[in-house]
C-alpha cells in the first residue's frame, strides 16, 4: 500500500489555565469557521480524526481538537505527582476559553461529546456571546448516573481496560467494529485516574439545570443506543433551554464521531451547513 | 437458555484470553431459571441448570427471556445490547460482588454475548 498523508496538522501551544502553565497538544485541519471539538471523558482528540479527514466539513470549517490537560498529548501541570486528578466545572470551562483565545479563535462553532457535550450547555448558557454555535454530541444539562457512585472509589477505575470495558455498552451494535474498537482503544490509553477524574465533573459537578437560556443556538444531537445521555434526557434538556433543540440519530450510541462516522456525518453535515449559512 | 454458553464461550479463543486471569462462579437467571456457570482460567468449566439450594455465585445478572432473547439478537435493540444497558433500563438486575464482575468486566461482558446470534 501507497503511504498516504491525512490532512490533519498536530502541535503544541502552551498558555495559563487559571493562572497555572499549561502545554497543551492540539490539532487541526480544514480552513473557515473554527469548529473547536472537545473529547469525552477519558480520551483524546483522535476521537474527531474523521471530521478533519472530511472535505465535505473542511472545506468549510477549521477543524480543531485539543487534549484537556492530563490527557492524550497535553502535560499535566507541574507537581502532577503530587495530587490526584479532578476535573471541575470551572476548570473545564476556563481551559476551553483560554484555549480559544490562544488560538484567537473568533466565533467558533463549539462541538463537544458527553462531558463535552455537558460543558457545551454550561458554554451556550454562560459564555454564548463567544460563540457562533453549540452542537452537544449526548449531552444533557446534569449528570443521570447508570451506575453506583461508590464504583469510583475502586482501584479498577486507574485501569484503561477497564474503563474501556466500562463504556463498551455505551457505543451502538451498527458501528463498524474497527471503529467501535478504536473508541475503546482510546479508553485504554488512558493515563491512571484520568477517567475517574474526569467522572467528578461529569457525576458531582456538572449540575446545569439551573441554565435556561442560551447565548447562541444550542444544538443537542443523541444517538438512540446511549443510556449514558438518553435522547429523553436530551429532549428535556433542551425543552428546559431557550433556543436548545434536540436531534436523535437512530443506530447511533454514545461517540458518534468515532464509532460510526459514515453514519454520523448523515447527522452532522446539515447541522454545519445550517450554522454555515446563518 | 443458557445451556449453550460453555460450548460457545470456549469456542472463542478471544474469551478465553480475556479471562485467562479470572477463576469464579456466577449465575444468570432467565425468568424463574437459574443457571450456574463455573470459570476457571477463562474456560466455563460448568453450567447447570437450578433449582439450587444454597449454590454459592459471586454475583447474578437476572433478566425475563424476553429481555435475554433480545439481547441475543445480531443487532440487539436500544437498551438491551448490553447487560449495563438492560440493568440502567431496569431490564435486568445486577446484583452480588461487584468486585468480581467488575474485576474483569471485558470478559465478563465478552462471555454473556457470546451467545449473540451470528448475523
Amino acid at each position: 500500500m501507497a503511504a498516504e498523508f491525512e490532512p490533519i496538522v498536530g502541535r503544541y501551544v502552551r498558555l495559563d489555565i487559571q493562572g497555572q502553565p499549561y502545554r497543551i497538544y492540539f490539532e487541526e485541519a480544514g480552513a473557515g469557521i473554527p469548529l473547536l471539538c472537545l473529547h469525552t471523558a477519558g480520551a483524546h482528540s483522535s476521537q474527531f480524526r474523521h471530521l478533519m479527514c472530511d472535505a465535505a466539513v473542511t472545506d468549510r470549517y477549521r477543524v480543531i481538537a485539543f487534549d484537556l490537560p492530563w490527557h492524550g498529548k497535553s502535560n499535566p501541570p507541574v507537581g502532577w505527582e503530587r495530587q490526584d486528578y479532578q476535573l471541575t466545572a470551572d476548570f473545564y470551562v476556563a481551559a476551553i476559553l483560554a484555549f480559544a483565545d490562544a488560538l484567537d479563535l473568533a466565533q467558533p462553532v463549539v462541538l463537544g461529546c458527553s462531558m463535552g457535550g455537558r460543558v457545551a450547555v454550561r458554554l451556550a448558557c454562560r459564555h454564548g456571546a463567544r460563540f457562533r454555535a453549540a452542537i452537544g454530541l449526548e449531552g444533557t444539562d446534569r449528570p443521570s448516573p447508570w451506575w453506583d457512585d461508590t464504583w469510583l472509589e475502586s482501584d479498577l477505575f486507574a485501569r484503561g481496560d477497564f474503563c474501556a470495558a466500562v463504556v463498551s455498552g455505551l457505543a451502538s451494535p451498527h458501528s463498524p467494529p474497527e471503529y467501535l474498537n478504536e473508541t475503546l482503544w482510546h479508553y485504554w490509553q488512558s493515563g491512571s485516574g484520568i477517567f475517574k477524574g474526569d467522572m467528578h465533573f461529569f457525576r458531582t459537578d456538572s449540575d446545569f439545570a439551573g441554565d435556561r437560556t442560551a447565548g447562541c443556538p444550542l444544538i443537542l444531537m443523541t444517538g438512540v443506543y446511549d443510556y449514558s445521555c438518553t435522547p429523553a434526557g436530551a429532549g428535556q434538556t433542551a425543552a428546559n433551554i431557550q433556543g436548545a433543540e434536540a436531534i436523535v440519530m437512530r443506530e447511533m450510541g454514545h461517540f458518534p464521531m468515532s464509532e460510526h462516522p459514515d453514519r454520523f456525518r448523515d447527522y452532522i453535515l446539515p447541522v454545519l451547513e445550517r450554522l454555515a449559512a446563518g | 437458555m443458557f445451556e449453550g454458553l460453555q460450548d460457545k464461550a470456549n469456542a472463542d479463543p478471544n474469551v478465553r484470553r480475556l479471562g485467562r486471569t479470572c477463576t469464579a462462579d456466577f449465575m444468570l437467571m432467565a425468568g424463574d431459571a437459574a443457571f450456574h456457570v463455573s470459570v476457571a482460567a477463562g474456560l466455563v468449566t460448568g453450567v447447570s441448570r437450578g433449582p439450587f439450594k444454597m449454590r454459592s455465585a459471586a454475583f447474578q445478572v437476572a433478566a425475563s427471556d424476553a429481555a435475554w432473547a433480545r439481547f441475543m439478537t445480531p443487532k440487539p435493540p436500544p437498551g438491551f445490547h448490553d447487560i449495563f444497558a438492560m440493568s440502567a433500563t431496569g431490564a435486568a438486575r445486577i446484583e452480588g460482588d461487584m468486585a468480581v464482575l467488575l474485576g474483569h468486566l471485558g470478559f465478563f461482558k465478552a462471555l454473556i454475548a457470546s451467545l449473540r446470534q451470528e448475523a
